[in-house]
């Protein structure tokens, strides 16, 4: 018992802590309203049940800790259940490792953020299905009704887990009963029941009647541990039926014989398990890009930057949250250098197939520049393949009220009521509807207002610069389409546009030039080679100056071998424009885009 | 005891008057205040002249009040008589189905009472539609979904909704079908044993093509016609269906309306259900131009469709040259018995127009053609106004429909059997969503004040995030049933795949 209660506790602050049941859904944000049109549908379909409470739960794992809980509270009752199912079919055989292991493999399976949680719902249903089954007595009769009745029952609420329950009642039959003719029957039932239903009852592929509902994915970690976890119950019957009769001896049974010898071995063998399921399953470059993900969402943006920091990501999408997070703390041409810009333009501005796989994250960007009808259609975009979700509700409320479609907004909240945990703000959102002096002193609605566009242009996804142009012509006040603008030229290593970047960034009154400009000017104008330095020279702070020779110095140690310097340049200068337009591979082109342009600043 | 008794039978009394008056019996308080203004309702129905078989026209009452009397009444036959606490009202069917049957090309007269805060009543004034004698068919199918830029997964399916009840029964939705898209649908004449609706990637694309009681799925694409077909037209005799082959790009505008679109290519073919091959004619696909859109005329010897000159799809955002793309309305002879087109000729010129045309739609007796005008394209529910417009044929004369249009799009209309109603596409509501609207049409080709698809749950589009697209009129329901389609849809190995034939 001592054991149990430790497992579940250190298994409760691992999933809570290392996987975070948050990132599932952000990941999977499912859909739940509390609408009658949904549930019905969600009644009416094999493995619906299971699904709609999975999404019901799935909702509250927005809270972490609860999600974590949750997790834990299934996997425990999965593994009380495999302990009652191998003693009802061991005869008694208390087991001592095998009913843990499960719950490892929920683990396993819970460490891909997009599994659903109504798997584990569906194992849950049918494991209680066996067990019913095989305590139903000996009557024959009676067991073939049991069959019949839990066999539909566990079709219409888990799916395909049928063939689960199907599979151990016909072993239980002919292992258990030594029925082997109605283990035969009820094998062959258990395969008929998804055609039958698929032909009489649902509208459903064949691939998809013998599918729903089971976890049968290449995206598991190990790929093998679905089919564990989905052969696992069967297989009891080929383990406890054995050891029930005494057939199996177990090597060292003996030594076993002694309890404290069991309880250590159980241990050990308990904690090495679990620790091969964490390690084999958990994905941290997933987990990191979701982490990311779910901190933008809420706008954590320091939380980003701390991630960004510590992690060094590779990923794409980590770089434009984190360049989206050092605009937002005011930062953007200070720092941006100082996190990965391996992806260079790509990594601050959304590419297309992002765009494409994440139209909500597209959404939330173009809202942040002032693109307000770019960012309706991709939230448009977000219903259309992801569904009716609380985040999707709430964006596509937000922008049309922004744009002062009351309607539209409407509707929105309407349906965002039926949601679990976004009724209040619906009820908020709805007053600013109806009062637009109040909406008016919405900060989020009016700086939404303020960027709308003036003049119809098109817009590209990938929002090439002159996009952004046009967004600067049309609101010089909109700070980040500027401040994004002069970051693609600088990951672009294109310095011509920056005296025209100096004059318009007197809009924001900023008390100094922002360090990767002044970096970039003084690249610019050293491989110009001019003579004497405009005025705007000046603006620049000497210790500027001090670190661009200093940077000359190193290379002029290491002979002018810009390779040679590489590691000590990285090391000192690393979080400098000078770094990245040294070992950037750009370089070339601008050097003779430089030599075309000469003269261009004077 | 007695004392009991009585007291027991006073309160069964009561609670019969109660539950009378909540059934249909009750009436309004005399001491009701006039408002002098009909009461504020949704969706707007007050006005519309309706069929004689359409479902009751549920609606919300929105004014502010504990408790809302609505009285419906005809001429002849009983009033109906609703008492709510809510404002939402629900209009009980059987009553209300004997009341416009015994009330053709009469009225049908709603009255609103509510009483406010403190328990005042307020009468308001009635409001009335005209019934029509003409009936309309009885199904309408459509396909429902969310808004559509250009990803989908999820909620897309076709529906027949029995638009004389509020049955709603979903014929092919796409979670069945590996999340594929469904797009044009398209009857013979209005009726159900002869129709077809365009797949994409269930995993197969082309038509699930009904013939008698026989469904296929057929690949459309032949070496004439890589792309497959849309934008279908029967011809009355029900052996050809003309369509488009297109290749269509999207963008989009930063201000108003965010989706535009434009066809780069497209043609017309033909394909004869009974040799299942495709055709054309230089008529419909001349290199030069664009085809799209074709609608037979009901003596099946005309094929209208629109047509724009070709032009340069790189310079096509270059000082908006997109919007100079403009359709005219043509139209080209046609002989059933041997296939050939001839003597193509300009109906209507987009520049005679001032606009675009798309959408064409010829009445059932041959007479009007109802199509959608916008300032350029051929995609006007992209459009901030895309209009309706009535030709006359007999007359050439253009007829605008002001009482259909509204400020914002419409489109996607069809023509009931008898050709005395027509169904449309409006995004009026808000500018995103489509609903359906029906509008009568009297013999002189006026169109009444148009009236939404009526709900069961009146408040329905309040909530509903989804867009009803290509509403078609059907004379009766569809005998396939949804999982008949699904496996159909679904049976790549049972499909077809049609033949190119450059001549019939």
């Amino acid at each position: 018992m001592m054991r149990e209660a430790a497992f579940f506790i250190l298994y409760f602050l691992y999933v809570w802590l290392r996987i975070n049941p948050g990132l599932h859904n952000q990941r999977q944000d499912p859909v739940f309203l509390l609408d009658s049109g949904f549930l019905r549908d969600c009644l009416l379909r094999p493995s619906g049940p299971a699904e709609c409470v999975s999404a019901l739960f799935t909702q509250l794992f927005s809270l972490p800790v609860v999600g974590a809980l949750l997790v834990t509270a299934a996997a425990w009752l999965l593994t009380r259940m495999t302990c009652s199912l191998i003693q009802a079919i061991g005869k008694g055989h208390k087991p001592k490792v095998a009913h843990f292991l499960p719950a490892l493999l929920v683990l396993m399976l819970q460490s891909l953020y997009t599994h659903s949680f109504s798997v584990t719902l569906g194992a849950l249903t049918v494991v209680g299905c066996i067990l019913l089954q095989v305590q139903t007595g000996s009557s024959v009769l009676l067991r073939i009704a049991c069959f019949l009745a839990l066999g539909a029952f566990s079709y219409w609420a888990a799916g395909a887990w049928l063939l689960v329950f199907g599979l151990a009642a016909s072993l239980n039959e002919a292992l258990a009963h030594r029925h082997r003719i109605l283990g035969l029957v009820f094998l062959s039932v258990t395969a008929l029941l998804p055609f039958i239903a698929k032909q009489a009852v649902f509208v459903l592929g064949a691939r998809n009647a013998y599918l729903i509902g089971l976890p049968f994915s290449e995206t598991y970690h190990p790929r093998i541990a679905p089919f564990l976890f989905v052969g696992f119950f069967p297989v009891l019957w080929l383990y406890a039926g054995p050891v029930a009769i005494g057939r199996l001896r177990l090597p060292g049974a003996k030594i076993l014989k002694h309890d404290w010898v069991h309880f250590a071995l159980g241990t050990l063998v308990l904690a090495g398990l679990g620790w091969c399921a964490a390690s084999v399953s958990f994905n941290p470059r997933m987990h990191r890009l979701l982490q990311v993900d779910y901190d933008a969402r809420r706008e954590r943006w320091d939380a980003i930057l701390r991630v960004a920091a510590r992690d060094r990501s590779d990923l794409i999408q980590v770089a434009h949250q984190t360049n989206r997070a050092l605009f937002h703390t005011g930062r953007l041409l200070d720092d941006m250098f100082a996190y990965p810009q391996i992806h260079g333009t790509a990594g601050l501005l959304l590419p297309r197939e992002y765009g494409f796989s994440a139209p909500l994250q597209e959404s939330d960007f173009c809202l942040d520049l002032g693109s307000i009808n770019e960012s309706r259609h991709w939230a448009y975009e977000a219903l259309s393949t992801a569904g009716r979700t609380p985040w999707i509700l709430k964006r596509c409320a937000f922008v049309n009220l922004a744009m002062g479609d009351l309607r539209a907004a409407e509707r929105c909240l309407n349906m965002l009521d039926r949601t679990v945990f976004f009724h209040a703000w619906a009820v908020r959102t709805r007053r600013l509807a109806a009062d637009s002096a109040l909406a008016a002193k919405d900060p989020a609605v009016a700086r939404a207002r303020a960027l709308l566009p003036s003049k119809d242009y098109l817009s590209f996804v990938g929002h090439p610069p002159s996009e952004l142009d046009t967004l600067i012509h049309q609101h010089p006040e909109n700070r980040m389409a500027f401040e994004y603008r002069v970051a693609l030229d600088l990951l672009d290593c294109r310095l011509t546009d920056l005296p025209y970047h100096l004059l318009r960034m007197k809009t924001f009154q900023v008390a100094a030039i922002p360090r990767h400009l002044e970096e970039a000017m003084i690249a610019y104008w050293a491989m110009l080679k001019i003579r004497e330095l405009p005025a705007v020279a000046r603006l620049v702070r000497p210790e500027r100056y001090q670190r661009f020779r200093e940077i000359n110095r190193v290379l002029t140690d290491y002979g002018g071998d810009k390779q040679a310097a590489r590691a000590e340049m990285e090391r000192r200068f690393g979080d400098t424009f000078w770094y990245y337009l040294a070992y950037n591979p750009t370089i070339e082109r601008l050097r003779s885009q430089a030599l075309q342009e000469r003269g261009g600043l004077e | 005891m007695n004392r009991y008794t009585k007291a027991a039978k006073s309160f069964a009394v009561a609670l019969l008057v109660a539950l009378a008056a909540g059934c249909g019996t009750g009436g309004d308080p005399k001491e009701a205040e006039p408002v002098r203004r009909p009461p504020r309702i949704e969706p707007d129905y007050a006005g519309a002249v309706i069929p004689p078989n359409i479902a009751p026209l549920n609606f919300m009452v929105l004014e502010k009040a504990g408790e809302y009397r609505v009285e419906v009444s005809c001429a002849q036959g009983s009033p109906i008589r609703i008492v709510s606490r809510k404002p939402s009202i629900r209009i009980p069917l059987a009553p209300w189905r004997e009341l416009l049957a015994r009330n053709r090309g009469g009225a049908v007269r709603v009255s609103v009472s509510a009483s406010d805060e403190t328990g005042r009543w307020l009468r308001f004034d009635p409001f009335e539609n005209r019934i029509s004698a003409d009936s309309i068919d009885g199904w309408l199918v459509y396909r429902r979904m969310p808004p559509l830029y250009r990803f989908w997964k999820k909620g897309m399916g076709i529906f027949e909704r029995n638009i004389q009840t509020f049955e709603e029964t979903r014929l092919l939705e796409n979670e069945s079908l590996n999340d594929g898209c469904f797009n044009c649908h398209a009857f013979c004449r209005n009726r159900p044993d002869r129709w077809m609706v365009h797949l994409r990637r269930v995993p197969a694309t082309g038509m699930l093509l009904t013939v008698g009681g026989q469904t296929t799925l057929v690949n459309t694409q032949t070496e004439f016609n890589r792309a497959p077909a849309g934008h279908p037209a029967w011809h009355p005799g029900g052996n050809f269906l003309a369509f488009s082959t297109y290749k269509v790009r999207q963008f989009f505008h930063a201000t108003g309306v965010n989706r535009d679109a434009y066809d780069m290519v497209s043609d017309l073919i033909l394909y004869r259900v009974d040799a299942n091959a495709v055709t054309s004619s230089p008529a419909l696909a001349d290199p030069k131009r664009m085809e799209t859109y074709p609608a037979w005329s009901p003596d099946g010897k005309w094929l209208y469709f629109c047509s724009a000159p070709g032009f340069d799809t790189s310079t096509v955002f270059l000082d908006e040259n997109y919007r100079n793309i403009r359709y005219d309305l043509v139209r080209v002879g046609f002989d059933p018995e041997t296939a050939r087109f001839s003597g193509l000729e300009t109906v209507l010129s987009a520049s005679d127009l001032g606009g675009s045309v798309a959408h064409p739609r010829v009445s059932p007796d041959g007479r009007w053609l109802l199509f959608c005008r916008s300032g350029y394209g051929n995609f006007p529910l992209f459009r901030s106004a895309g209009d309706l417009v009535m030709l006359d044929l007999e007359s050439s004369r253009v007829r605008w429909l002001d009482a259909v249009n509204s400020s914002r799009s419409e489109g996607y209309h069809t023509w009931s059997s008898n050709g005395r109603w027509f169904v449309f596409s409006s995004t009026r509501e808000d500018g995103i969503h489509t609903r359906p609207y029906f509008s009568h049409v009297d013999p002189d080709g006026n169109a009444s004040k148009p009236f939404v698809l009526p709900q069961e749950d009146p408040s329905r589009y309040e909530h509903e995030l989804e867009t009803y697209n290509i509403p078609e009129l059907v004379s009766a329901p569809i005998p396939q049933g949804s999982r008949l389609l699904t496996e159909s849809a679904l049976r790549q190995d049972k499909g077809i795949k049609a033949k190119y034939s450059p001549s019939m």
